[in-house]
């Protein structure tokens, strides 16, 4: 096993962390002997492996079960991808169908209206928004091993909106070239 | 002849040393030790039915010779006998072969607090504490809550995280030690 140093911490700081050490099991056989002669006449750090324990045992109830993060850090080379999950797939599916049959729509309603102007258009486009939305968050823990900047904090990371969808609202280029949307999802 | 000298670890019966105490006595001690023994038990023995025999084992010898302990020091002395029951029990746990078993505290803490609702009513989390954490977690940068994750989650080594994130080893561990140090500050702060 290999033996976690961290020899430049103040011995407080060091103390700590060797309790949570051996309450993860990451020491050697050997140290955890050391610690637990230790632990015999040292209450106060008996103490402190129960202090750990149960910042553990909360801990273990706060991490949600979220797919296996990966660092910011690892390069694209070395990412290991996560299989996407079929979900997001099927709401890609649904939101390109939906996309076509809003274009469609759009366009046989509104004959020659803007479609920027018309409700029903915009509440489609709405519909739209959001249906891309719910499908992001579905693959976005798969995206985060994508992620090269480790400071890239993945809550702020605004919802990309690929321009198809905003093309299936505009009337002009939709009547010019009614098969951009899909164009458009294959370069994205 | 116990002493009856303020005690930060809380109340302690007024017995006589040649007396055993009594079962109230015990029961009162128990309520006030066995959340925090419990945690420690576990901390060292990583098995949840192990931890909860050597707590009964504890006081067992709480009842047998808890009067002769001095109420200055109870906590130091109930910390000792825990700690003798512990060791007696990992002894009869090599003995009986099973050490080849891989004791997690993770997986005794499963064990103890269950999932969902059940976990809040054991007695080592709070919905509150869990609560707080959840928010701090999600406050932590990123790649410290990665590391938390892999470890506490996946229960992952520190020595796999670092193969895995293609980081050192000691960068795992830093990211780990701070994010913890944060986490203990916010569980140790007032509410």
């Amino acid at each position: 096993m290999t033996t976690p140093r961290l020899p430049d911490l103040p011995a407080k700081d060091q103390t700590s962390w060797l309790c949570w050490q051996y309450v993860l099991g990451e020491l050697s056989p050997t140290e955890t002997a050391s610690f637990e002669s230790q632990l015999e006449h040292d209450w106060q750090l008996a103490e402190q492996v129960a202090t750990a324990v149960t910042a553990l045992a909360n801990l273990q109830q706060a991490v949600s079960p979220a797919p296996l993060p990966m660092s910011a850090t690892v390069s694209s080379s070395n990412t290991v991808h996560q299989p996407r999950q079929p979900v997001s797939h099927w709401s890609m599916i649904a939101a390109l169908s939906l996309a076509c049959l809003t274009v469609g729509t759009t366009l046989y309603s509104t004959s020659g209206r803007s479609t920027l102007e018309s409700p029903v258009a915009s509440h489609a486009a709405v519909r739209l928004v959001h249906l891309w939305r719910d499908g992001s968050q579905h693959v976005r823990p798969t995206l985060a091993a994508d992620i090269e900047d480790s400071t890239t904090s993945l809550d702020v990371e605004p919802v990309a909106v690929p321009s198809w969808m905003i093309a299936a609202v505009s009337l002009e280029q939709q009547t010019s070239n009614p098969g951009n949307a899909d164009d458009e999802w294959e370069t994205n | 002849m116990l002493q009856n000298q303020s005690n930060s670890g809380g109340e302690f019966p007024d017995s006589d040393v040649t007396q055993r105490l009594r079962p109230t006595e015990v029961e009162s001690l128990y309520h006030q030790y066995s959340q925090r023994l419990t945690a420690y038990l576990i901390g060292v023995l990583k098995d949840a039915d192990r931890a909860a025999e050597a707590l009964q084992n504890t006081f067992q010898r709480v009842l047998e010779s808890g009067h002769t302990a001095q109420q200055a020091s109870f906590q130091g002395w109930i910390y000792k006998v825990a700690f003798h029951e512990a060791m007696a029990l990992k002894r009869k746990i090599a003995i009986d072969q099973r050490a080849q078993q891989n004791y997690s505290v993770l997986q005794a803490l499963k064990e103890v607090d269950g999932s969902g609702q059940a976990a809040h009513e054991s007695q080592l989390t709070t919905r509150e504490e869990t609560e707080k954490l959840r928010v701090a977690l999600s406050q932590l940068p990123i790649e410290q809550q990665v590391v938390v994750q892999r470890r506490i989650y996946h229960e992952q080594t520190f020595a796999v995280i670092a193969t895995e994130l293609n980081v050192p080893l000691g960068t795992v561990l830093t990211r780990m030690r701070l994010a913890l140090q944060k986490l203990e500050k916010l569980l140790a702060a007032p509410q």
